[in-house]
């Protein structure tokens, strides 16, 4: 067998390989700066997509105007922008405008079913001016975002006006039946004392058009301060009284001309609490005995911060007899005490405690159903048996030798202050009826020596007697109401 | 072989050089051959001719400033700053900068990608090309650009608020690429063959 590679005749006739240098090319381009192209080609990249990934979803909202909005405008949520106009056309039915709004990524839950979208514009009335960051500046777009969890959505109807304030939350929803309409407007303030408490929501007709009626909200922090027999009247526009000693124009602000205003006054002895819902009705001006009414209202923050934890005092009654002209004469006082939760209760030592004119052993205490006589009273030696004299009031606890029924709540004696405060702080009257809760202003508040005196002009029912204080600033029982001949005092409970 | 010197026009005989020598020039010192010179030269050119031409379209179509004046915000690339002038009628204002911030920088460095790597043309036509770059080199501003965005920046400063967009960083770099492909061209690599 022959060698493959060689024919018949010896010759070699296969062609001899060209020879190339591997690296021809690549040595002549060998060069450390294409590390920096290729650094260049990333960083060219990188911008692409940072300025394609940055871009947020597109919407688009109708509007019947524009208003003078512009491309790049911004989309605005409480002043932070979540977005910008990109372009504004006319739709298709040329009956409006449709704006084409791209979003930032966070913003796109915003824009789901039920946003509402509107532009915000300048708008110079008496009452107020809104939007005068848009004068000069740019006009921008508003959104009340959708409800979370609602259906995304792509296209929105814009409102041509920003839409009704929804009413915080917790607020008191109130309606008031007028029979016209007397200036009321949208937004108008509801006073108490001329303070504004809340406002007209929205002022419409009745199902019937018999009644024109207001939807009202009162703002959670005074939703106390309106009771079952406040009463509503308007205070819209102005009254002139020309009369034979001159001219009197009846005007609150002149706002209150403008837009109109809703007043309220609460009787002296205030009803129970309204829920959401209740129905007033709204005079047409008011009686000139509603704006005597002072009563102590338990209102704000601090009321509600401890209003579900007040302390629950019960009555307490203390009753003997007295020897008069020769026949017996029952007698008693009557007041409240407070359960602890060690046993013993609180009370007035005068609860507890005879005069010196009474017949000896005829004394008797009733509380929460149970009549004990003066055997079954368990009271501090400390404390004097019998009443009278000019002995300031104290207060003193003691224990009984049956036992309370379950149903009666006890406070806790770590929530008892030992003494009242050095300042005189803002307290509350902790009657058992959160109605009648009573709101003891500091400023009507002195400090005596046998205590602290709260101020004649102030109307507190000789039912109070006994009754728990509560210190607003710590919630703590900082002492007991004593209603004596010579004034309203806080007794320490030391 | 004869070389003129780059600086001063000078014209020396070159003999062939070793590994570890160069030729200077007698009168003002410049280097005037290196051994593998052009190689080197032509691998550096190519590379940073490339990256100009990677960085070219983010500095031109990205937004690269952005003024924000009493609410109303205005952002533009530079394509997009053109296409706004002459949609506005400065006709004249808008070619001159599409001419010579756009098309003529984009023009220089195509040709030097052409002239260092592809090799594609003949060497008669390279040596046009070269010819050609080194006239519309003169006229390709990008960098002045560059400055009156500073200038801008500072005079206006207190009328609008200013921020840069991601196309100014391209724009720098790309600036920088091509002013470095430039310097790092040597022409005796066109008619000099390895």
């Amino acid at each position: 067998m022959s060698d493959p590679s060689s024919n018949s005749d010896g010759t070699n006739t296969f062609p001899a390989a060209t020879i190339k240098s591997i690296s021809k090319v690549s040595a002549e381009f060998r060069s450390r700066v294409w590390w920096l192209t290729l650094l260049c080609v990333l960083i060219s990249l990188g911008l692409f997509w940072a300025a394609y990934q940055g871009k947020g979803e597109m919407i688009i909202i109708d509007f019947s105007d524009s208003f003078g909005l512009k491309p790049e405008d911004r989309l605005k949520f409480h002043g932070v922008e979540i977005g910008a106009v990109e372009k504004i056309e006319l739709n298709g039915l040329r009956d409006g405008v449709s704006v084409h709004v791209r979003l930032t990524h966070q913003a796109r839950s915003m824009a789901a079913e039920g946003a509402r979208f509107w532009i915000v514009r300048p708008v110079l009335s008496l009452d107020s001016i809104q939007g005068l960051d848009t004068i000069l500046g740019a006009k921008y777009l508003a959104i009340d975002p959708a409800p979370s969890g609602a259906k995304p959505a792509s296209r929105f109807q814009g409102l041509d006006t920003p839409p009704i304030v929804t009413p915080p939350e917790g607020s008191l929803e109130i309606t008031l039946d007028a029979n016209t309409r007397g200036g009321l407007e949208n937004n108008a303030p509801i006073l108490y004392r001329g303070f504004r408490i809340g406002s007209v929501v929205q002022v419409g007709f009745a199902t019937d058009a018999r009644t024109v009626q207001a939807r009202c909200a009162i703002a959670p922090e005074y939703r106390d301060l309106v009771r079952r027999n406040s009463k509503f009247w308007n205070r819209s526009g102005w009254r002139l009284d020309v009369g034979l000693t001159g001219i009197k124009l009846d005007a609150d602000t002149l706002s209150q001309m403008i837009t109109g205003g809703i007043e309220v006054a609460t009787p002296t002895d205030a009803d129970r609490n309204v829920s959401t819902g209740h129905r007033f009705k709204l005079y047409d001006k008011a009686e000139p005995e509603w704006s005597n009414w002072q009563p102590s209202l338990a209102h704000g923050e601090a009321w509600h911060r401890i209003a579900l934890k007040m302390p629950q005092p019960i009555r307490l009654a203390v009753r003997w007899q007295e020897r008069s002209f020769g026949f017996r004469k029952n007698q008693q006082r009557l007041g409240w005490c407070l359960p602890l939760d060690d046993g013993r209760i609180l009370c007035l030592q005068e609860q507890i405690a005879a005069p010196a004119s009474a017949i000896a052993d005829s004394l008797l205490v009733e509380l929460a159903g149970l009549s004990l006589p003066a055997s079954k009273l368990t009271i501090p030696t400390s404390v004097p048996a019998v009443t009278g004299g000019t002995r300031p009031a104290t207060a003193s606890r003691f224990s009984i030798a049956d036992s309370l029924p379950a149903e009666v709540t006890r406070w806790p004696v770590g929530l008892l202050g030992a003494k009242l405060p050095s300042e005189v702080c803002d307290v509350f009257l902790a009657h058992p009826d959160a109605a009648n809760v009573l709101a003891i202003d500091a400023a009507r508040i002195t400090i005596q020596e046998s205590g602290w005196q709260i101020d004649d002009l102030l109307m507190i029912d000789r039912d109070y007697h006994g009754i728990p204080v509560v210190s607003a600033a710590t919630s703590q029982v900082i002492g007991l109401l004593n209603i004596a001949k010579n004034g309203r005092f806080i007794v320490t409970l030391e | 072989m004869l070389k003129s010197c780059h600086c001063c026009g000078l014209i020396h005989h070159v003999p062939p050089l070793n590994a570890d020598e160069r030729a200077v020039c007698t009168r003002c010192d410049s280097l005037i051959d290196q051994p593998k010179n052009h190689r080197t030269s032509q691998g550096r050119t190519a590379a940073a001719a490339v990256a100009a031409m990677a960085l070219f379209p983010a500095a031109v179509l990205l937004p690269i400033i952005e003024i924000e004046k009493l609410g109303h915000h205005h952002r533009s690339s530079i394509v997009g700053g053109i296409v706004d002038l002459y949609q506005s009628g400065s006709l004249l204002v808008a070619t001159v900068i599409l001419l010579f911030s756009l098309v003529l920088p984009l023009i220089k460095i195509l040709a030097l990608i052409e002239l260092s790597w592809l090799c594609s043309m003949h060497q008669r036509h390279r040596a046009w090309t070269y010819r050609w770059m080194e006239q519309i080199g003169k006229w390709s501003m990008m960098d002045v650009m560059l400055l009156a965005l500073l200038v801008m920046m500072i005079k206006l400063s207190g009328l609008v608020q200013f921020h840069f967009g991601p196309a100014l960083i391209a724009f720098a770099l790309c600036v920088s690429m091509s002013m470095l492909s430039a310097i790092f061209f040597d022409p005796h690599a066109i008619w000099e063959n390895p």
